[in-house]
């Protein structure tokens, strides 16, 4: 797994290329709660689109990140999902929980 | 066909006392599939141990045994980065068994989720302990309507589970934790538990949907 971060202004754009799994979801974890809970960024975008698997631990990073937003009035915003990942929020009823965009530009107008 | 009896191999005319119903060898047990599914239909599959001669001779004459049924058996230690080695293993088993794109990546998962499970849950993080997946190819017995199918069974000698948190929780709730087991349920037609000697077993079953078919090997 591979993170990296982009900035444009006052959002953070992390890119996530690979499988998130136990093995790499407390990685993430990390780097998206700091954005948002130290760096307080008042918009992380996450894109996902070389992602090529996430877990129930993967979700559950994800769930605590945009739980870690709203708590501190910032927005989480994910783009790029594979149809592996749109099947697992899916099957997690948490498609319509997230903000979700097909592409950067999208998510970074919204 | 007489199935009890005979320890001796009909085509290779070699006697081997670890046979108990069969009378081919392994190698003439899989030319022979009318034998190996009237084998199955009468429920005698897993008892009949088959002689392997070709692989005898090619090791001094040692016997191994063969479960016609056995797919695949991967034994590994409770190491997180090892879970993409057994999702990829997974993935190409059931491609191959006839399942679709969709269903070979809901197996994988249930998998997956089932082994973070044992290594989050059973062995606590610990690493190098054992794990053993154990994969059984389901034979459809002969004028049933029962689709075929994979068997998968996951064993650790870990700490058994609450029995509170294999129910799961409700989805309703939005937040972070116990959405593995949901995964399980919702990819697999059989979840069971069991813990005895110190050995949990989670056994777990796909059946293959009736326009998809297992191909023979």
């Amino acid at each position: 797994m591979q993170i990296s971060v982009r900035r444009i202004d006052k959002t953070a754009i992390l890119e996530l290329t690979g499988s998130i799994d136990l093995s790499s979801s407390p990685a993430v974890r990390k780097i998206l709660l700091n954005e948002l809970r130290e760096s307080r960024t008042p918009r992380v975008i996450l894109n996902l689109e070389k992602v090529k698997y996430i877990d129930s631990s993967g979700v559950a990073s994800l769930v605590e990140g945009l739980r870690a937003s709203r708590d501190i009035g910032s927005r989480l915003l994910l783009f790029g999902l594979t149809p592996v990942v749109r099947e697992v929020l899916q099957i997690s009823r948490l498609l319509k929980i997230f903000e979700i965009y097909e592409n950067e530009q999208q998510a970074l107008s919204a | 066909m007489v199935l009890r009896g005979s320890r001796r191999c009909e085509n290779h005319d070699r006697e081997n006392s670890s046979i108990e119903f069969v009378p081919l060898c392994y190698h003439c047990l899989r030319k022979n599939s009318r034998f190996f599914f009237a084998l199955r239909a009468q429920g005698l599959e897993r008892r009949a141990l088959i002689c392997t001669p070709h692989f005898a001779q090619q090791a001094g004459r040692q016997v191994y045994t063969l479960n016609p049924d056995l797919l695949l058996k991967l034994e590994f230690p409770s190491n997180p980065e090892l879970l993409c080695v057994v999702r990829g293993a997974m993935e190409r088993l059931t491609e191959r068994m006839g399942f679709s794109e969709r269903e070979s990546r809901s197996v994988t998962r249930a998998v997956d989720e089932a082994v973070t499970n044992i290594i989050r849950h059973a062995y606590r993080g610990q690493p190098n302990q054992p794990i053993v997946l154990t994969c059984y190819r389901l034979p459809k017995a002969v004028g049933s309507e029962l689709a075929q199918g994979l068997e998968i069974v996951l064993e650790d000698q870990g700490e058994p589970p609450d029995p509170g948190r294999l129910r799961g929780r409700s989805l309703d709730e939005i937040k972070p934790g116990g959405l593995g087991l949901h995964y399980i349920r919702e990819s697999m037609d059989v979840v069971e538990f069991s813990s005895s000697g110190g050995t949990n077993q989670l056994r777990l079953v796909r059946c293959l949907r009736p326009e998809n078919t297992i191909q023979d090997s």
